[in-house]
Protein backbone atom coordinates (compact mmCIF):
# COMPACT_ATOMS: atom_id res chain seq x y z
CA UNK A 1 0.00 0.00 0.00
CA UNK A 2 1.27 3.43 -0.85
CA UNK A 3 0.12 6.00 1.20
CA UNK A 4 0.63 10.57 0.42
CA UNK A 5 -0.69 13.18 2.84
CA UNK A 6 -1.56 16.37 1.97
CA UNK A 7 -2.85 19.34 4.66
CA UNK A 8 -3.77 22.39 3.68
CA UNK A 9 -4.92 25.68 5.79
CA UNK A 10 -8.92 25.39 6.60
CA UNK A 11 -9.56 28.40 4.03
CA UNK A 12 -11.98 27.53 0.86
CA UNK A 13 -9.28 29.17 -1.52
CA UNK A 14 -7.24 25.70 -1.16
CA UNK A 15 -10.29 23.94 -2.51
CA UNK A 16 -9.16 23.44 -5.63
CA UNK A 17 -5.98 22.54 -4.76
CA UNK A 18 -7.20 19.96 -2.86
CA UNK A 19 -8.79 18.80 -5.86
CA UNK A 20 -5.96 18.98 -8.23
CA UNK A 21 -3.89 16.86 -5.73
CA UNK A 22 -6.72 14.20 -5.79
CA UNK A 23 -6.47 14.34 -9.84
CA UNK A 24 -2.37 14.19 -9.45
CA UNK A 25 -2.78 11.44 -7.23
CA UNK A 26 -5.31 9.01 -9.55
CA UNK A 27 -2.64 9.51 -12.03
CA UNK A 28 -0.30 7.38 -10.43
CA UNK A 29 -2.88 4.27 -10.42
CA UNK A 30 -2.97 2.61 -13.42
CA UNK A 31 -5.41 3.66 -16.46
CA UNK A 32 -6.74 0.40 -16.41
CA UNK A 33 -8.18 0.47 -13.06
CA UNK A 34 -8.94 4.06 -12.56
CA UNK A 35 -10.26 5.63 -15.90
CA UNK A 36 -11.72 9.63 -16.49
CA UNK A 37 -15.04 8.62 -15.04
CA UNK A 38 -13.03 7.44 -12.14
CA UNK A 39 -10.76 10.51 -11.77
CA UNK A 40 -13.61 12.44 -11.93
CA UNK A 41 -15.78 10.77 -9.39
CA UNK A 42 -12.78 11.28 -6.74
CA UNK A 43 -12.49 14.55 -7.50
CA UNK A 44 -15.49 15.38 -7.17
CA UNK A 45 -15.91 13.69 -3.72
CA UNK A 46 -12.94 15.12 -2.40
CA UNK A 47 -14.11 18.49 -3.41
CA UNK A 48 -17.43 17.85 -1.20
CA UNK A 49 -15.40 16.48 1.68
CA UNK A 50 -12.65 19.58 1.95
CA UNK A 51 -15.63 21.89 1.77
CA UNK A 52 -18.13 19.75 4.69
CA UNK A 53 -14.72 20.11 6.26
CA UNK A 54 -14.56 23.57 6.21
CA UNK A 55 -18.40 23.41 6.94
CA UNK A 56 -18.84 21.53 9.64
CA UNK A 57 -15.23 20.63 11.13
CA UNK A 58 -14.16 24.25 12.33
CA UNK A 59 -14.20 24.51 15.98
CA UNK A 60 -14.56 28.56 16.05
CA UNK A 61 -11.35 28.72 18.03
CA UNK A 62 -8.34 27.46 16.21
CA UNK A 63 -7.54 27.87 12.09
CA UNK A 64 -7.04 23.50 12.21
CA UNK A 65 -5.65 22.44 9.10
CA UNK A 66 -7.26 19.93 6.93
CA UNK A 67 -4.88 16.86 6.08
CA UNK A 68 -6.00 14.73 3.02
CA UNK A 69 -4.46 10.86 3.31
CA UNK A 70 -4.42 8.98 -0.13
CA UNK A 71 -3.77 4.99 0.39
CA UNK A 72 -3.29 2.98 -2.72
CA UNK A 73 -4.05 -0.92 -2.61
CA UNK A 74 -3.94 -3.34 -5.01
CA UNK A 75 -7.96 -3.26 -5.75
CA UNK A 76 -9.33 0.00 -4.43
CA UNK A 77 -8.54 4.09 -3.01
CA UNK A 78 -9.06 5.00 0.00
CA UNK A 79 -9.55 8.58 0.87
CA UNK A 80 -9.38 10.12 4.28
CA UNK A 81 -10.30 13.73 4.85
CA UNK A 82 -9.24 14.66 8.51
CA UNK A 83 -10.27 18.10 10.36
CA UNK A 84 -10.08 19.43 14.04
CA UNK A 85 -13.43 20.56 14.08
CA UNK A 86 -17.24 19.75 16.39
CA UNK A 87 -17.66 17.56 13.14
CA UNK A 88 -21.00 15.73 12.96
CA UNK A 89 -23.09 12.68 13.06
CA UNK A 90 -23.00 11.02 9.77
CA UNK A 91 -25.78 8.55 11.11
CA UNK A 92 -27.78 11.07 12.38
CA UNK A 93 -28.14 12.89 8.91
CA UNK A 94 -31.54 12.68 7.36
CA UNK A 95 -32.24 11.41 4.05
CA UNK A 96 -32.04 13.80 1.20
CA UNK A 97 -35.77 13.99 -0.21
CA UNK A 98 -34.63 14.91 -3.92
CA UNK A 99 -38.31 15.68 -4.40
CA UNK A 100 -38.34 18.78 -1.87
CA UNK A 101 -35.64 20.31 -4.00
CA UNK A 102 -33.27 20.85 -1.35
CA UNK A 103 -30.71 24.17 -1.30
CA UNK A 104 -28.52 21.76 1.07
CA UNK A 105 -27.69 18.34 1.78
CA UNK A 106 -26.21 17.55 -1.90
CA UNK A 107 -22.84 17.22 -0.68
CA UNK A 108 -23.16 14.10 1.23
CA UNK A 109 -25.68 12.37 -0.94
CA UNK A 110 -22.71 12.66 -3.75
CA UNK A 111 -20.66 10.87 -1.48
CA UNK A 112 -22.03 8.12 -1.10
CA UNK A 113 -23.31 7.47 -4.39
CA UNK A 114 -19.97 7.51 -6.12
CA UNK A 115 -18.28 5.71 -3.03
CA UNK A 116 -18.62 2.16 -2.29
CA UNK A 117 -17.64 2.81 1.59
CA UNK A 118 -18.13 5.90 3.54
CA UNK A 119 -17.09 6.32 7.59
CA UNK A 120 -17.17 8.76 9.39
CA UNK A 121 -15.46 8.47 12.76
CA UNK A 122 -14.81 11.01 15.46
CA UNK A 123 -11.47 10.73 18.01
CA UNK A 124 -9.06 11.92 20.12
CA UNK A 125 -7.17 13.05 16.98
CA UNK A 126 -10.01 14.64 15.26
CA UNK A 127 -12.79 13.90 12.71
CA UNK A 128 -12.10 11.37 9.72
CA UNK A 129 -14.14 10.94 6.77
CA UNK A 130 -12.98 7.42 4.79
CA UNK A 131 -14.23 7.42 1.43
CA UNK A 132 -13.29 3.82 -0.51
CA UNK A 133 -13.73 3.22 -4.09
CA UNK A 134 -12.64 0.10 -5.39
CA UNK A 135 -11.09 -0.01 -8.80
CA UNK A 136 -12.66 -1.60 -12.04
CA UNK A 137 -11.85 -5.09 -12.49
CA UNK A 138 -8.94 -5.71 -14.97
CA UNK B 1 -16.25 35.94 -11.96
CA UNK B 2 -17.01 37.15 -15.12
CA UNK B 3 -20.32 36.66 -16.54
CA UNK B 4 -21.60 37.34 -19.90
CA UNK B 5 -24.78 38.26 -19.84
CA UNK B 6 -27.38 39.68 -22.83
CA UNK B 7 -30.67 40.12 -23.66
CA UNK B 8 -32.88 38.87 -26.34
CA UNK B 9 -36.73 39.53 -26.08
CA UNK B 10 -37.15 40.12 -22.49
CA UNK B 11 -35.29 36.75 -21.67
CA UNK B 12 -31.48 37.58 -20.20
CA UNK B 13 -28.92 35.49 -21.38
CA UNK B 14 -26.38 34.67 -18.32
CA UNK B 15 -22.73 32.47 -19.32
CA UNK B 16 -20.91 31.95 -16.28
CA UNK B 17 -17.13 32.31 -17.75
CA UNK B 18 -16.16 28.99 -15.43
CA UNK B 19 -14.86 25.77 -16.02
CA UNK B 20 -16.28 25.02 -12.49
CA UNK B 21 -19.02 25.95 -10.40
CA UNK B 22 -17.49 25.16 -6.79
CA UNK B 23 -18.03 25.93 -3.28
CA UNK B 24 -14.94 28.85 -3.85
CA UNK B 25 -17.24 30.47 -6.40
CA UNK B 26 -21.08 29.20 -5.98
CA UNK B 27 -21.62 32.74 -3.56
CA UNK B 28 -20.50 35.09 -5.75
CA UNK B 29 -22.10 33.50 -9.07
CA UNK B 30 -25.23 33.53 -6.80
CA UNK B 31 -25.21 37.28 -5.52
CA UNK B 32 -24.28 38.56 -9.44
CA UNK B 33 -27.43 36.39 -10.98
CA UNK B 34 -29.49 37.35 -8.03
CA UNK B 35 -28.98 41.12 -8.57
CA UNK B 36 -30.06 40.59 -12.34
CA UNK B 37 -32.94 38.90 -11.49
CA UNK B 38 -33.58 41.81 -8.78
CA UNK B 39 -33.07 44.32 -11.99
CA UNK B 40 -36.51 43.00 -13.31
CA UNK B 41 -35.35 40.58 -15.65
CA UNK B 42 -37.64 37.32 -14.16
CA UNK B 43 -36.57 35.01 -17.35
CA UNK B 44 -33.42 33.69 -17.59
CA UNK B 45 -31.12 31.12 -19.67
CA UNK B 46 -28.17 30.04 -18.14
CA UNK B 47 -25.52 29.02 -20.12
CA UNK B 48 -23.16 26.31 -19.23
CA UNK B 49 -21.00 25.38 -21.89
CA UNK B 50 -18.00 26.99 -20.83
CA UNK B 51 -18.73 24.82 -17.47
CA UNK B 52 -16.89 21.04 -16.86
CA UNK B 53 -17.42 20.49 -13.25
CA UNK B 54 -20.09 21.52 -10.94
CA UNK B 55 -20.22 20.32 -6.88
CA UNK B 56 -22.85 20.37 -4.37
CA UNK B 57 -22.71 24.31 -4.01
CA UNK B 58 -23.00 24.94 -7.59
CA UNK B 59 -26.15 22.61 -7.42
CA UNK B 60 -27.68 24.64 -4.54
CA UNK B 61 -27.28 27.46 -6.49
CA UNK B 62 -28.89 26.54 -9.45
CA UNK B 63 -31.64 25.02 -7.41
CA UNK B 64 -32.08 28.31 -5.81
CA UNK B 65 -32.83 29.89 -8.34
CA UNK B 66 -35.46 27.88 -9.30
CA UNK B 67 -37.26 28.05 -6.31
CA UNK B 68 -36.86 31.73 -6.43
CA UNK B 69 -38.23 32.61 -9.81
CA UNK B 70 -41.08 29.37 -9.21
CA UNK B 71 -42.19 26.61 -10.38
CA UNK B 72 -43.73 27.89 -14.00
CA UNK B 73 -40.76 27.79 -15.87
CA UNK B 74 -38.86 30.65 -15.92
CA UNK B 75 -35.38 29.20 -15.37
CA UNK B 76 -34.03 27.23 -18.13
CA UNK B 77 -29.97 25.45 -19.06
CA UNK B 78 -28.54 25.02 -21.94
CA UNK B 79 -25.26 23.58 -23.35
CA UNK B 80 -24.78 21.22 -20.39
CA UNK B 81 -21.87 19.07 -20.51
CA UNK B 82 -22.09 15.44 -20.21
CA UNK B 83 -20.05 15.51 -17.20
CA UNK B 84 -22.32 18.24 -15.19
CA UNK B 85 -25.24 16.18 -16.72
CA UNK B 86 -24.18 13.43 -15.44
CA UNK B 87 -24.57 14.80 -11.50
CA UNK B 88 -27.95 16.52 -12.52
CA UNK B 89 -28.77 12.94 -13.19
CA UNK B 90 -27.52 11.28 -9.92
CA UNK B 91 -29.52 14.21 -7.89
CA UNK B 92 -32.43 14.08 -10.14
CA UNK B 93 -32.07 17.72 -10.98
CA UNK B 94 -32.38 17.11 -14.84
CA UNK B 95 -35.91 15.95 -13.99
CA UNK B 96 -36.91 19.64 -12.45
CA UNK B 97 -35.02 21.41 -14.99
CA UNK B 98 -35.93 22.27 -18.41
CA UNK B 99 -32.26 21.58 -19.93
CA UNK B 100 -31.97 22.58 -23.76
CA UNK B 101 -29.18 21.56 -26.11
CA UNK B 102 -29.06 25.03 -27.54
CA UNK B 103 -29.36 28.71 -26.67
CA UNK B 104 -31.81 29.40 -29.44
CA UNK B 105 -34.02 26.27 -27.99
CA UNK B 106 -34.38 27.44 -24.15
CA UNK B 107 -35.06 30.67 -25.36
CA UNK B 108 -37.82 30.03 -27.45
CA UNK B 109 -39.17 27.77 -24.72
CA UNK B 110 -39.03 30.73 -22.42
CA UNK B 111 -40.57 32.75 -24.43
CA UNK B 112 -43.76 30.18 -25.17
CA UNK B 113 -43.93 29.47 -21.72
Amino acid sequence: MDEMCYTFPAKLKYLRSAAKVSREVCREIDESCADKNFLRDVELCVSEAFTNALKYGQSGKTDSPISLYFQIFSNKLIIKVKDKGKGFNLENLPELDLRSLPIHGYGLYIIRSKMDEVQYVKNIEGNFLTMTKYFKQK
Amino acid sequence: MQLDVNRQNGVIIIRPHLRRIDASVATEFKSKVIDLIAAGDEKIVINLSDVDFIDSSGLGVLVLLLRKLGPDGKIRLCKVNESVRSIFELTRLDEVFDIHKTVEGAVEALLAS
